[in-house]
């Protein structure tokens, strides 16, 4: 399946990019098995591995703990801790 | 049931107009509001807000509505500002109009807490030509916790 991944706030200058596209050769049911697919596709997943880190696929929260029912095409967003006001 | 005014935005927030903005029920006794300025500090120059094409303006939505259901409230206004800003810029600001006061400066206080480490901004301090990003206090999660853990 094809994914984009994007990245906002501090996250975009940890992996060097805002987002990019990954392939993978299957369905990853959780974020750890997310993480481990992209262990060694992208220069460092270390970043992405922060417990503080929020996750969104196409525009919605996704709770780190849920079931991941990805698509091909879905946009996976890592968030940075929010900071506004 | 009133609708919360939410303005997202990244021009120059006009105080003077947004006054105008929050709608003032008859019933309305009393209202109260919040204002958060890029203030100084050291070397800094400019405070930039990045903010998300689309869970942005969903989570202020939530956060609106849900002050203004929790507390009560017969308006209110929200206008966050994103992009650069210089010192002295407002980035934030809330109004709440309700029949008694304490509504009005819960609903307020719950809405600053809760957005600022509940929607997706993301803060940099411009300091010459390099910027740090500013990541939330162990404050300002306590604060929006103390809300989103009770109800009054």
């Amino acid at each position: 399946m094809n994914l984009t991944l994007e990245f906002f706030g501090p996250l975009q200058d940890k992996m060097g990019c805002p987002s990019t596209r990954i392939q993978l050769e299957n369905a990853p049911q959780t974020l750890s098995q997310l993480l481990e697919l992209l262990n060694g596709k992208l220069d460092d997943i270390a970043p992405l591995q922060d417990p503080h880190i929020r996750l969104a696929i196409n525009d919605a929260l996704c709770p780190s703990t849920e079931t991941l029912s990805l698509t091909d095409g879905d946009r996976v967003a890592f968030l940075s801790p929010f900071s506004g006001g | 049931m009133p609708t919360p005014v939410i303005i997202l935005t990244d021009a120059p927030l006009d105080l003077a107009a947004l006054s105008d903005q929050l709608p003032i029920d008859p019933k309305t006794g009393a209202t109260s509001s919040f204002t958060g300025y890029v203030r100084e500090s050291g070397a800094l120059i400019a405070l930039e807000l990045l903010q998300h094409p689309v869970m942005t303006r969903h989570a202020l939505d939530q956060i609106a509505q849900t002050a203004m259901q929790r507390f009560g409230v017969l308006g209110l206004l929200l206008v966050h500002r994103y992009g650069r800003m210089g010192i002295g810029e407002p980035i934030v600001h809330i109004a709440a109009a309700a029949p008694h006061r304490r509504a009005a400066l819960d609903a307020v206080s719950f809405t600053i807490d809760v957005l600022k480490t509940q929607a997706p901004f993301w803060k940099r301090e411009w300091r010459n030509d390099n910027y740090d990003w500013v990541e939330p206090g162990g404050a300002d999660h306590e604060k929006a916790a103390q809300w989103l853990e009770t109800k009054t």
